[in-house]
């Protein structure tokens, strides 16, 4: 089978770079999960599929490559999805029931890619019946659901991790490594935007299945845009920020896509921290101009890490030349009255920062974040913080959709808070 | 189709032309460094925008000569037709 994980690997520590295991370690210590792939080689996992629709079959071509992985079932209640995996894995079972999948004792963990209702249940099910749980994010429905699965996989032992790929992403884990050591100076501000102008709708065959397949869009099945696409980004802000925020506020509305769907289509919420900080994260899907990124400021810099760059406060000046030709420039069209000084073009340097990496971005993190889980199950050992990562960036999720519906500002709750210990960083520590 | 043909004395003074242009130019960028406090390595560093600037100042002459031009032939005319 044609693979490159070791490839794969090695590059991402080579993109890594001059980084340090120590400060990876501090950083990100989830990475631990890679601590002993040369020495599984030879070890196996074998992985049912829960949900192969359109975010479980590219979640199968990563694991297809992975030559440790043996895909041994799919479960879905949509033949055509199955139909479809099958093509992938024509020698894997399928299920309509995910139970029946459970059963089968030689499978040693599931990946769910389900719509969000259902994930708790499955999840619980997966490790009462012994199996690692890959669960996409967000892991739950309802605060409630995060918790008890959280807690079921500290009672059952099993792995567990969410699809939070920016976790596994080497843009995030260098940009990170860099907040945290200082170079941008403290963190006050994240900004974090996810943009698109669509109505984020899947064609559906017939009717009756519109709720099932366009399940993001109804409240039943789904949040809508702070379950879907928050989720991704609110985990960075917090990863750079290194703690988790004291209270959340915010707004949706269906302003565009009126629709039938029950979720907003328009969204911002605030969430505040301890000193002050801030984390902001909007959503329009009536527009795609500024698309999505997560903009994190500090007093000496900025990281943009989506557009895979970083951008220094204070830039060197613009040659001399360029500086006398411009003040020319001023004192001409300034001085004429059709023009307005407002005309004269500025004289700085437009920044262009750097690439983090050196380079433009290549992955999302989604194959290594995979890569990681199936480590993990191979050695049977949970990485640090991966599990308390998904859960804390659900929770924030659905700690700003409660904010939106209830139109107040929500404290975080101390009921569902898990131990989750502060970054120990230079930056953090200035701060 | 007729044969344009540049004398030796078009060419020298040509070349001379551009190179007080260049001249000039470099200058600018000479004072510009000290009035800015800029590094002096942008005298060389600069140099592209000092060659830029250049040609833009042998181009604008270049114009100005050409306007010129006419007039000066016509003032020479009526000069010889008195």
């Amino acid at each position: 089978m044609e693979y490159s994980n070791t490839i794969s690997r090695r590059e991402f520590l080579k993109e890594l770079g001059i980084l340090g295991a120590g400060i990876l370690a501090t950083t990100s210590p989830w990475l631990s999960a890679f601590g002993e792939i040369s020495h599984t080689n030879n070890e196996r996992c074998r992985i049912g599929l829960i949900g192969p629709g359109s975010r479980g079959q590219f979640l199968l071509s990563f694991l297809k490559k992975n030559p440790k992985v043996e895909i041994a079932a799919f479960a879905d209640i949509y033949q055509p999805s199955l139909d479809e995996a099958l093509k992938a894995v024509p020698t894997a079972k399928a299920y309509k029931d995910y139970r029946k999948l459970l059963d089968d004792k030689s499978i040693d963990a599931v990946v769910i890619a389900t719509p969000l209702n259902t994930h708790c249940q499955i999840a619980l099910d997966a490790f009462d019946a012994g199996k690692n749980v890959f669960c996409e994010k967000t892991i739950g429905y309802s605060m409630e659901d995060c918790l008890k699965m959280y807690n079921k996989h500290l009672e059952t032992n099993k792995i567990f991790f969410s699809g939070q790929q920016r976790l596994f992403d080497p843009r995030y884990i260098k940009a990170m490594a860099m907040v945290h050591d200082g170079v941008f100076g403290p963190v006050n501000c994240v900004h974090a935007y996810w943009n698109r102008n669509g109505d984020w709708r899947r064609p559906v065959p017939s009717p009756e299945l519109e709720r099932h397949i366009n399940w993001r869009l109804y409240k039943e099945y789904s949040k809508g845009l702070m379950t879907e696409l928050a989720c991704h980004q609110l985990q960075v802000g917090t990863w750079a920020l290194g703690k988790l925020p004291q209270k959340v506020m915010g707004h949706g509305a269906i302003t565009f896509w009126k629709d039938g769907r029950e979720v907003y289509d328009n969204i911002n919420c605030i969430y505040t921290f301890d000193n002050g900080e801030m984390m902001t994260w909007g959503s329009d899907i009536s527009n795609k101009f500024y698309g999505l990124e997560e903009q994190i400021l500090g007093n000496l810099g900025t990281i943009e890490p989506e557009r895979g760059k970083y951008y220094f406060e204070n830039i060197d000046p613009a040659p001399a030349f360029l500086q006398m030709i411009n003040e020319w420039e001023n004192k001409l069209f300034g001085a004429m009255p059709f023009a307005g000084t407002s005309w004269a073009p500025e004289t700085a340097n437009e920044n262009h920062g750097e690439y983090i990496l050196g380079k433009r971005p290549e992955t999302d993190g989604t194959s290594l974040n995979l890569d990681a889980f199936v480590e993990a199950v191979v050695t049977n050992k949970q990485p640090e913080r991966i599990a308390e990562e998904g859960y804390y960036a659900s929770l924030l999720c659905l700690l700003g959709h409660e904010a939106i519906t209830s139109g107040t500002i929500l404290d975080f709750p101390n009921e569902f808070k898990i131990d989750y210990p502060s970054y120990n960083t230079k930056a953090i520590k200035e701060s | 189709m007729n044969n344009i043909t540049i004398t030796p004395k078009r060419q020298k003074t040509e070349i001379i032309t551009l190179i007080i242009c260049f001249v000039i130019s470099f200058g600018l960028n000479a004072y510009a460094i000290i009035a800015y406090n800029a590094p002096a390595k942008e005298l060389i560093t600069s140099i592209f925008y000092v060659i830029t600037f250049a040609i833009a100042l042998y181009a604008a002459w270049t114009i100005l000569r050409l306007l010129i031009l006419p007039l000066k032939n016509i003032l020479l005319k009526s000069n010889k037709n008195k």
